[in-house]
């Protein structure tokens, strides 16, 4: 049912042309050079470690590896990010 | 509860916290899930993050800290709600800067100085003194000072002052001069006066531009006679003016000398004879004596210490007869080196007179010049006495 409804969603969105990251709640992110992301939508931080850093989304976790890691901001739906990046890794299973 | 209520008003505070907890994660998710906002997180350790958070929000953390177990040490604050609560304790340091900011304030609404610009001629000291005399000095109050009329005051009590340009700049009354740039005086004097006459003479020619003139040509006019009066207009309805004009009077200058008609003159022929004696007691005891051959001599005596000297020089005497010409032309150069060079020399009369043993030789220059110089107008009515009534 709720993945039904999701569909529907997702065919109006392709449809009407409607800008899907908001009518179907998916992460937005944005990768400046390799030391700034950020993150719109999420659904929390998992691990927040030295070298790695999850975070929780509509699409499944996103792990993102690096050094120096730093959370600029958290608050509402929008998780920005600082450090230095070697790679961003979606970890979705499905 | 109370001091999580008061935290609540202060929005501009950020407080850096260090939390340790087990699952850090976890509790970063509480926070965002309360809706706390969060900034600059950074993982010390597996167990320890160091993050930022509105103070406002301290509330709201506590809860979370106290459910999840977590330790939450305070390390450092900012902004601007705790100067204000800083403040609060130090009132009297408020104060002090209230009431500075006040006193200063109060101050600069006075006039604490006085500064002058003036050009070349009038003295800064001088307008000074009298910018005080007017009342204003260093100490009044800016509103009892009016510029406006201050300026009007200035160029009224002072001619020489074109423009004036008075203003309070800060706690200073500023004071700019213009001065006059007078033209030069022409008619210097215009006071009414009369013109009299400086010589004697006789008046040829007559010139006022000012005034009426009172003597005609061919009159003769002696020394302090009016010229021209300094006045003009009809008859009962005079009014003085300043006499100008000129009055060209032939003028008399005389010279007289005598001279006897023959000059007898000595001259030494150049023979000379002379004798030597000594002076004993008044008695002279000649060493050399001679005759002395000539009829007209001049006696020399030279006197040394011992032998004395007589010389004898022998003198013609000669008849020189006086030359008249000569001598008037010494007697009209010694007028003339005395007279102005505006006087116009118009003729020389010479006479000469033969007397028994002498000439009488006179020269009279006839020349012309304005005689005709300023003089008071008061008339000198009473300044003599009339002679009759002082029989006593």
């Amino acid at each position: 049912m709720d993945n039904k409804f999701y569909k529907a969603k997702e065919v109006i969105a392709s449809k009407l042309d409607l800008p899907r990251d908001i009518l179907l709640d998916l992460p937005k992110i944005t990768i400046l050079a390799n030391n700034e992301i950020n993150v719109e939508n999420h659904k929390g931080v998992v691990i927040f470690e030295e070298e790695q850093i999850k975070i929780n989304s509509n699409v499944g976790p996103i792990s993102i590896y690096g050094r120096n890691f730093k959370i600029l901001f958290i608050g509402g739906n929008t998780i920005t990010l600082s450090g230095n990046f070697k790679s961003v890794v979606y970890e979705n299973h499905e | 509860m109370k001091i999580m209520n008061n935290f609540k008003k202060y929005k501009k505070g950020t407080i850096t916290m260090e939390i340790q907890s087990l699952i850090p994660e976890k509790f970063i998710n509480l926070l965002w899930k309360n809706g706390v906002v969060v900034k600059n997180i950074k993982k010390v350790n597996i167990t320890t993050i160091i993050l930022e958070v509105r103070l406002s929000d301290y509330g709201g953390i506590s809860k979370v800290a106290k459910r999840t177990n977590t330790k939450v040490k305070i390390i450092g604050r900012s902004g601007v709600s705790f100067f204000l609560l800083k403040l609060k304790s130090r009132a009297a340091l408020l104060l002090g800067v209230v009431l500075f900011i006040s006193i200063i304030y109060y101050l600069s609404t006075f006039v604490w100085n006085i500064e002058i610009n003036t050009e070349n001629y009038i003295s800064p000291y001088e307008l000074r003194s009298q910018i005080k005399g007017f009342g204003i000095r260093p100490g009044l109050s800016k509103k009892d000072i009016d510029v406006y009329a201050l300026e009007n005051k200035i160029t009224r009590n002072n001619d020489e002052i074109m423009w004036v340009k008075a203003r309070i700049d800060g706690v200073k009354l500023k004071v700019d001069v213009v001065e006059r740039q007078s033209p030069p005086i022409i008619t210097s004097n215009q006071t009414p006066c009369n013109l009299i006459a400086s010589k004697d003479g006789i008046v040829s020619r007559v010139f006022t531009t000012e005034g009426t003139a009172i003597v005609t040509s061919g009159q003769v006019i002696q020394k302090g006679d009016i010229l021209v009066k300094g006045e003009q207009g009809k008859e009962g309805s005079v009014y003085p003016v300043h006499a100008e004009g000129e009055v060209i009077a032939r003028t008399f200058y005389e010279g007289i000398k005598e001279v006897p008609l023959n000059k007898i003159t000595k001259v030494k022929t150049g023979n000379s004879i002379s004798n030597l004696y000594i002076k004993i007691a008044n008695k002279k005891i000649y060493l050399k004596n001679s005759i002395i051959p000539y009829t007209n001599y001049d006696k020399i005596e030279n006197s040394n210490k011992f032998v004395n000297k007589e010389t004898y020089y022998e003198v013609e005497e000669k008849n020189i007869s006086a030359d008249s010409t000569k001598i008037i032309k010494e007697i009209t150069s010694n007028i003339l080196k005395n007279l102005d060079k505006n006087v116009k020399v118009i003729d020389k009369i010479e006479n000469v007179k033969k007397e028994k043993d002498k000439y009488l030789i006179k020269v009279l220059v006839v020349a012309e010049e304005n005689v005709a110089s300023e003089g008071s107008i008061t008339p000198k009515k009473t300044s003599t006495p009339e002679k009759g009534s002082a029989p006593e």
